[in-house]
């Protein structure tokens, strides 16, 4: 299948982070990998990307902020065309950092943020303190007048504090609020236990449209629960879905990918099967040529109750979560709760 | 938003390809889509607007910033994947 552009690749810069987050995909820890990207190739893979037709980059890690040279590389992408936001955890940035990602040209930040309160953020981040350092952050993107988002991680029996961190996230003059269902990989796959049951992921949908009908301002997007979409065609009016309503997932090989800090190539950064490596091969030869991308893109290769299902181009089930369970990348995705009859469109 | 009937089968498409769009780019965008396009199809004698009136639509008054973009995302619901192609 012909490869039409992605609209947004992110790259993890680096995977040197200062925090310990138990739901970290890349593994970050505390120093660079010994084969991280130097500034020449992160500007040549840069540079790939924006040939390879994309809108927007991601910069994130690790903690993006700890690479050294960052602002040059925002600077840089921002001179190749590319729209350059930056995914952090907020807590280095201080008036003077806000200032020079401005000066860099960065266009929208999004700040994770994984609970409403102090205890449960700092628990789940691993290091004491990172709550009140992440509110300063925020305070000081606001000051500079960078758009930015707040990114939660919705777990098993915390995801109701998604509601209030939303409420914050207005109350600070956010953008938008870009919720991200947990995916044990990575660290991650240490605590299967903060998966949320099918039930959970139900009850979340449905406040979530809830909460999106009755908003006229702040957009919200959902990560690795595509089947929200499906919810969302069958109970929201179409001209509120076609005015509001954002399908931000699956785009997994299709209108995203992800590199990693030593050029590895990922459909996302929750699916992590290797489609190439930048150090052997151009970013554009893997978008347009790599096997797992041509398979990911074939929705009609998806198998069991996916492959049956009428929505399957518009949500084809969670890929990230189907490959973590069974190393399958077209497997039916078991946490569906729609019956045969209402996958019929 | 239709002042015509579509084909219905294009204008589910439509919507999926415009859906991954932000709202602010999206409502612009699908405004002048669907005027044009509705345009077009008159202007052919059809009662009904099909594929091609949209793709005219799309490669002519979408603006020239989100033209590609849009066509892109047309292209990877199957609408017009040669119209996407000859414009890179
Ligand atoms: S069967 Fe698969 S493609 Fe269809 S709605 Fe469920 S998860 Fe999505």
């Amino acid at each position: 299948m012909k490869a039409a552009a992605p609209t947004l690749v992110s790259f993890a810069v680096t995977r040197e982070c200062n925090l310990k987050c138990k739901h970290c995909y890349s593994q970050s820890v505390d120093s660079p990998h010994p084969r991280e990207l130097n500034t020449a190739e992160a500007k040549r893979l840069i540079g790939q990307i924006a040939e390879a037709g994309a809108h927007l980059i991601i910069l994130d890690g690790g903690e993006p902020l700890m690479r050294p040279d960052i602002f040059d590389l925002v600077r840089h992408s921002q001179s190749v065309g590319l729209t350059t936001v930056m995914g952090t955890n907020g807590t280095l940035i201080t008036a003077e950092v806000a200032a020079k990602l401005v000066e860099a040209g960065i266009q929208a930040l999004a700040i994770s943020l994984d609970g409403a309160d102090e205890e449960t953020h700092d628990a789940f981040r691993g290091v004491e303190g990172v709550w009140e350092q992440t509110l300063r952050g925020i305070e000081n993107v606001r000051q500079a007048g960078i758009p930015f988002q707040i990114a939660p991680t919705l777990r098993h029996g915390r995801w109701e504090q998604w509601g209030a961190i939303a409420d914050k996230a207005k109350e600070w003059g956010a953008t938008a609020v870009e919720v991200f269902d947990y995916v044990p990989v990575g660290r991650g796959e240490e605590y299967p236990e903060f998966e949320m049951t099918v039930e959970e992921r139900r009850a979340f949908v449905r406040e979530y449209i809830a909460r999106q009908r009755a908003e006229d301002e702040m957009v919200y997007r959902c990560v690795a629960l595509p089947q929200f979409w499906v919810e969302v065609e069958k109970t929201v009016p179409e001209d509120e879905v076609l005015t509001k309503f954002v399908r931000s997932c699956c785009a997994a090989g299709t209108r995203y990918c992800c590199v990693l800090y030593e050029g590895t190539v990922y459909p996302c950064m929750v699916l992590q099967e290797k489609a190439g490596d930048v150090r052997e091969q151009s970013f554009v030869d893997i978008w347009q040529k790599s096997e797992v991308f041509q398979i990911l893109r074939d929705r009609d290769r998806l198998e069991g109750k996916c492959g049956r299902c009428d929505y399957r181009y518009i949500c084809g089930g969670a890929r990230c979560r189907v490959y973590a369970k069974t190393g399958s990348l077209t497997a039916e995705d078991d946490a569906c709760w729609f019956s045969e009859e209402e996958l019929k469109r | 938003m239709k002042n015509m009937p579509w084909d219905e089968d294009l204008w589910q498409r439509l919507k999926d390809a415009i859906s991954p769009m932000p709202p602010f780019v999206r409502q612009r965008a699908l405004r002048t889509l669907i005027e044009a396009g509705e345009t077009f199809a008159r202007e052919r004698g059809s009662e009904v607007v099909q594929e091609e009136d949209l793709i005219k639509a799309a490669k002519t008054k979408t603006p020239a910033l989100t033209r590609q973009r849009m066509l892109d995302a047309l292209a990877e619901m199957g609408i017009g994947v040669e119209a996407a192609e000859e414009t890179k």
